[in-house]
């Protein structure tokens, strides 16, 4: 029941390879690295279509319509701290008398009536480009000439404020 | 020693600066154009049809008619974004009936004829109501014995004008 001598050389060696080539993985003979430096810059964009926006207010009779108009604002912010989205108007035509007024209203949020002076419109998400359909609405009482010109260019700008 | 203080503080310059350089240029903005058109308004009508009805008193001695006084108060209602704007009246009936008009709370009867006549002046913007404006108006009818006995309607028209 012995083995043969020559067996037990065999066992032996085929052994004495396994535990070599064990240790020849187990072994470092060294590494190195390095750090791959990314730089991500500040990302704060704002654009609206050039496409004129235009209300027509109509004769209702005694009278006149409150028309409305669509347009989008598109932006996009990477920036940790808060943004937010002023709204402004600069009126170049626009009646001395009387009360005509240009409202917005961001999809999901407040009408906000257009004025000289910034106001806040909405609060940016981070991280995505976002596309808002917004909503124009005129309204004028009977103090107001006719015409078909009153021109206001309504500014939007993305702030820390 | 002293490298790593140094390192630190360009380090923290660097962070700082970002955000400053990133409105450098003035914060991002953008604009579009609205142009809003606003139409003419001119409407005029007086209080629902319009009619008015008035039986003539007689005199004491019988000999003909009172000048009788309509217990009904209209309105007029009119409506305008334009100026100037007057509103002129007249009165188109049988020979021998006349009438007159004035502002509820006034005393100054006016009579009526053939001929517009301006009545309200300013009535447009130039009056500076940013809304419907609208007067109470009432008449006094007479008539002389010419007129046949029976209905006769007098059609009184009120214009909004330029002039």
């Amino acid at each position: 029941m012995l083995m043969p001598k020559r067996s037990v050389l065999v066992v032996f060696l085929l052994a004495a390879l396994l535990t070599m080539s064990a240790v020849s993985y187990a072994t470092e003979f060294g590494s190195s690295s390095h750090a791959v430096n990314v730089t991500v810059g500040l990302v704060d964009a704002i654009t609206v279509p050039t496409d004129a926006v235009s209300l027509t207010l109509q004769n209702t009779g005694w009278g006149l319509s409150e028309p409305t108009a669509k347009s989008s604002i598109q932006y996009a912010t990477n920036s940790t701290s808060t943004r937010k989205i002023y709204v402004k108007g600069t009126f170049t035509t626009w009646p001395t008398a009387g009360r005509l007024a240009l409202s917005v209203t961001p999809v999901g949020g407040s009408a906000v009536t257009i004025t000289s002076d910034d106001q806040f419109l909405m609060t940016c998400d981070r991280g995505v480009i976002r596309i808002i359909q917004l909503t124009y609405g005129a309204h004028a009482d009977l103090l107001v000439p006719p015409a078909n010109d009153y021109l206001v260019t309504v500014t939007y700008t993305l702030t820390d404020v | 020693m002293f490298r790593k203080p140094a390192v630190a503080v360009v380090i923290l310059l660097t962070i700082l600066a970002v955000p400053a350089a990133a409105w450098a240029g003035g914060q991002p903005s953008t604009s579009h154009t609205v142009t809003i058109g606003v139409a003419a308004v001119d409407a005029i009508s007086v209080q629902d049809d319009g009619l008015v009805t008035v039986k003539l008193v007689k005199r004491e001695d019988g000999m003909g008619f009172l000048t009788t006084e309509v217990s009904e108060v209209m309105s007029l209602m009119w409506a305008t974004n334009g100026s100037p704007r007057t509103i002129r009246v007249s009165a188109v009936g049988p020979a021998g009936i006349t009438l007159q008009l004035k502002r509820y709370r006034d005393n100054t009867w006016i009579p009526l004829g053939a001929a517009a006549q301006t009545w309200v002046s300013p009535a447009g913007r130039e009056a500076g109501a940013s809304g419907v404006q609208s007067l109470s108006i009432l008449y006094t009818a007479s008539a002389g014995l010419g007129v046949e006995p029976g209905s006769h309607d007098v059609e009184v028209t009120y214009t909004l004008t330029d002039c």
